[in-house]
C-alpha cells in the first residue's frame, strides 16, 4: 500500500477503516458533495482491493446513511475489483433501510461479488 | 421551517437559498435529520432523510438563482407522503431532468439500467432520480412556469408521492 495513504480516516461524521490487508470498513454518515469527494476518501479501500490476494471485506453495517453519490462509489468499487478480477464480500445490515433497498442492486456489477447480511 | 403535528398527520416546510447549502454542505445532512425526526416510525424517519436530502442535493445541482429560496414541504397522508420541491432552473437542465425522468420510466433491461446508474457521467444524479422512481416507487411530476423578464429560467414544481409503506421498507 502507498505510504502517502492513510489507512484510518476520521471525520465528525464517519470513519473509513483499510488498516488490515483484506477488510475494510466504512462507518457512520456519509452525505459528501458528489463522485469525486468520495473518490478521494475511498482511495485507502481501492488499494487495499488492488493489492488483495484474498477475498476483501467490505463491512458497511455501521454506515448509517449514504447518499446516491455515496452509493455510486460504492460501485465504482465494485468495478475496480471486477477490472482488477478481486472476489469482493459486503457485510451489511438489512436493519438499515438504505442497505436493504440499494446495496442488492449491486450485485449484478460483477459476479464476483457477495452482499452478505449479518442482521 | 414551519412543521405542524396533530395525531393523523405531519407536515413540515423548509425554506432554504441553494447558496446557504454549498457554502456548508452538512447543512443538507443536519436539515434532513431534523426534518426527518419529527415522523413516526426509525424506518420512516430514515427514508424521509434519505429523501429529504436527495432533494436537496438536487435542488442545488440543478437549480440557478442560488440565492433565491427553494421550498421543500412534506406531509405525511393516511396512505402516502407527497414531497414538494420549488426551485429555479435553467431552460437546458429542465429538458436533461425531464429526459432523464422519461429514461428511467422507460428502462428496458438490466444492461440499460448499469449504464444509466453506475456507468455515465452525472451516475449519481441518475441514481437518485432512480431511488425515489423505482426503489421507493414513487410518482414524479413536474410543473414549470416561465419567468417575467427571464427567458432562460423556469419556476419548477416537483411533486413526489411515496407510498407509506415503501417509507416503511415494504413493512
Amino acid at each position: 500500500m502507498d505510504n502517502n495513504t492513510e489507512i484510518v480516516t476520521k471525520r465528525a461524521e464517519y470513519m473509513i477503516c483499510a488498516s488490515d490487508l483484506h477488510k475494510c470498513s466504512i462507518s457512520g454518515t456519509m452525505r459528501l458533495a458528489g463522485p469525486l469527494a468520495y473518490e478521494n476518501e475511498f482511495k485507502p479501500i481501492f488499494e487495499c482491493i488492488a493489492t488483495a490476494t484474498d477475498t476483501v471485506e467490505l463491512d458497511v453495517t455501521g454506515l448509517t446513511y449514504l447518499n446516491s453519490s455515496g452509493i455510486t462509489a460504492i460501485a465504482r468499487l465494485i468495478i475496480h475489483a471486477r477490472n482488477k478480477d478481486k472476489v469482493l464480500r459486503i457485510l451489511s445490515d438489512n436493519t438499515v433501510p438504505w442497505q436493504k433497498r440499494s446495496l442488492v442492486s449491486l450485485v449484478a456489477l460483477w459476479e464476483k461479488l457477495t452482499i452478505k447480511p449479518v442482521t | 421551517m414551519y412543521t405542524t403535528v396533530s395525531t393523523n398527520a405531519v407536515s413540515i416546510e423548509l425554506d432554504y437559498t441553494p447558496f446557504d447549502m454549498v457554502s456548508s454542505w452538512n447543512k443538507a445532512n443536519l436539515s434532513s435529520n431534523f426534518c426527518s425526526s419529527f415522523f413516526d416510525t426509525p424506518n420512516e424517519k430514515h427514508s424521509l432523510s434519505e429523501l429529504i436530502n436527495e432533494c436537496i442535493e438536487l435542488s442545488i445541482k440543478f437549480g440557478t438563482k442560488r440565492k433565491e429560496s427553494c421550498k421543500l414541504q412534506v406531509s405525511k397522508q393516511e396512505e402516502c407522503t407527497l414531497i414538494l420541491l420549488d426551485m429555479y432552473i435553467f431552460k437546458y437542465p429542465f429538458r436533461m431532468l425531464k429526459g432523464l425522468v422519461q429514461k428511467i420510466k422507460r428502462l428496458k433491461n438490466n444492461h440499460e439500467r448499469y449504464t444509466l446508474l453506475y456507468t455515465s457521467e452525472f451516475s449519481e444524479v441518475n441514481f437518485a432520480l432512480y431511488n425515489l422512481i423505482v426503489n421507493f416507487k414513487g410518482n414524479l411530476s413536474m410543473r414549470h412556469k416561465k419567468i417575467c423578464n427571464d427567458t432562460q429560467t423556469y419556476k419548477l414544481h416537483i411533486a413526489i408521492t411515496i407510498p407509506n409503506k415503501e417509507l416503511n421498507c415494504g413493512q
